[in-house]
């Protein structure tokens, strides 16, 4: 599915100065694509920095603190400080839903819960709304998540959702761990009628 | 070779990379013989030594005094790090930025509780004034190395002060080098 | 002329201080003050927050009494939430209490207090650390 949300999946095609995102780019014959070069990992660390910047992702006191996957790819890509000044914007925290929370401090919008809500389970709660740093995750119209008509609470959001921003309510620091292999375990089990653990 | 003169400072923190430092035990033995600790909160020293080799900051830059202080250590200071996550990225230190100014969180705790005489702390040249912003320490002076963690733990700072007594650039790759 | 003494930093205490005395005419102390100058606010940023995550978010407030701060906002949990917690549970958190104030009067003693002890109050302050 085309996304192109976080570019942090830029590849290199030969004989194109272009880097383009692995995610929104159709294979061709022939199409010789490096993956990994030093200017791939320093526009992915200058990326990351950016996401780091936009919000307010404060790791030592996360609830996905050690299983988080934007915390990883700052290890991976080697990133030791933001070399821009953080925009610290003040966001909400949705904690009217009866099992899950949204914090907007730690979300990234990558779609993920977006999608996953509509394909995956077909709610549809989730969706965007703004344009740009001013784009937020909403359920429904806007309305607090817990006020949601659509939402099933299946919690698959929660699963798919790279960082802390959703989280199961009454985890603390360090304690939400996201399970996206339940989520593979769904699709494949619909589309291909394996049960594969 | 001369004796490295190491200084340390906790600026708006919670003094915990300080304990980290200490929970390198009897290594610290292992600096001493190599290294002098000249300036810090564990040394009686009220001013900054004219020249430092290495200073290890702990803590965000949150107050006037913080700022002042920085750029004397910068002037007087070969290599700066910060040394922990609020100094490299605010961390919890700048959780009050998104309030937009020193206002809200001096007034919750200095005029919203009390009950007999409120009023904020104003003692000019004693208690410095809080900064609107919380700053990182890259915001303030130019920083030469980036030790994150919070608190980083022993080993990591152990790793990475070995690499800076042999000279090198430290340089931290792996579960070395993680936020949190 | 009154004549003010300042300390500052206060070293080798486990926190952020400074201390002023203020002398009168005849150089006597008219006022003594001992003043807190670490403030981070975590009584305003913590509001609105999951309380769940207070365990993890207060003891940042010290990074020398961590445990202080953990067991006091898991009781203000245990609080709203109305509920005992299970013996064992409260031993574990005494037992953790406990293992706190061992440890803040090691550091105190041997890397704050014992240099000035072990070494005398003359010791220039490049010598009076733990290492000697």
């Amino acid at each position: 599915m085309d996304v192109g949300a976080c570019r942090l999946c830029l590849v290199e095609i030969a004989g194109s100065n272009k880097l383009v995102p692995a995610c929104t780019t159709q294979v061709a014959d022939g199409m010789v694509v490096a993956t990994t070069s030093e200017r791939l990992q320093r526009y992915r660390r200058l990326l990351l920095e950016l996401l780091f910047a936009e919000r307010n992702h404060v790791c030592a006191v996360c609830v996905s603190n050690g299983h988080c996957e934007l915390q990883a790819l700052a290890t991976n890509l080697g990133m030791d400080h933001v070399s821009f000044p953080y925009t610290f914007p003040k966001l909400e925290v949705d904690l009217t839903h009866r099992l899950f929370g949204m914090d907007h401090n730690r979300c990234v919008l990558c779609g993920r819960c977006v999608r996953v809500c509509w394909y995956v389970e077909g709610a549809a709660t989730k969706n965007f709304s703004g344009r740009g740093a001013g784009s937020r995750i909403i359920s429904d119209l806007n309305q607090p998540w817990g006020e949601s008509r659509t939402c099933t609470a299946c919690g698959k959001c929660v699963h798919a959702c790279p960082t802390g921003a959703l989280f199961e309510k009454g985890t603390t620091v360090g304690e939400m761990q996201k399970d996206r292999g339940k989520l593979e375990y769904i699709v494949t089990a619909r589309e291909k009628k394996q049960w594969i653990v | 070779m001369d004796r490295l003169k190491i200084a340390t400072v906790w600026l708006g923190g919670c003094s915990g990379c300080h304990m980290s430092l200490l929970d390198l035990d009897e290594w610290l033995f292992e600096l001493a013989k190599v290294a002098d600790v000249v300036y810090g909160p564990l040394v009686d020293t009220k001013e900054y030594p004219a020249a430092a080799d290495v200073c290890l900051v702990e803590g965000a830059v949150a107050n006037t005094e913080h700022v002042e202080l920085m750029h004397q250590i910068r002037q007087r200071t070969r290599v700066l790090v910060a040394f922990g996550d609020c100094a490299v990225t605010g961390n919890v230190t700048a959780l009050r930025n998104p309030l937009g100014s020193a206002a809200p969180v001096l007034e919750r705790a200095y005029l919203d509780p009390a009950n007999l005489r409120p009023a904020l702390p104003h003692e000019p040249g004693v208690v410095p004034p809080l900064l609107d912003r919380v700053l990182p320490l890259q915001e303030a002076v130019p920083v030469d190395f980036y030790l994150p963690g919070c608190p980083p733990p022993a080993d990591r700072i152990k790793a990475f002060l070995q690499e800076l007594l042999a000279g090198k650039a430290p340089h931290l790759t792996g579960a070395n080098l993680r936020f949190g | 002329m009154p004549q003010w003494i300042k300390i500052d930093p206060v070293t080798r205490i486990e926190g952020h201080a400074k201390i002023t005395l203020q002398l009168d005419d005849n150089g006597h102390v008219s006022d003594a003050r001992f003043h807190v100058v670490e403030f981070r606010g975590f009584e305003k940023f913590c509001e609105g927050r999951p309380f769940t995550e207070m365990p993890g978010i207060t003891p940042r407030v010290c990074g020398i009494c961590p445990v202080s701060h953990v067991l006091a906002s898991a009781k203000a949990g245990d609080a709203l939430l109305a509920v005992d917690i299970p013996p064992a549970a409260r031993k574990l958190r005494r037992l953790m209490n406990l293992g706190q104030i061992l440890q803040s009067h090691a550091l105190s003693f041997f890397h704050l207090s014992a240099p000035d002890l072990l070494l005398g109050w003359e010791t220039p302050p490049v010598n009076g650390t733990s290492s000697g």
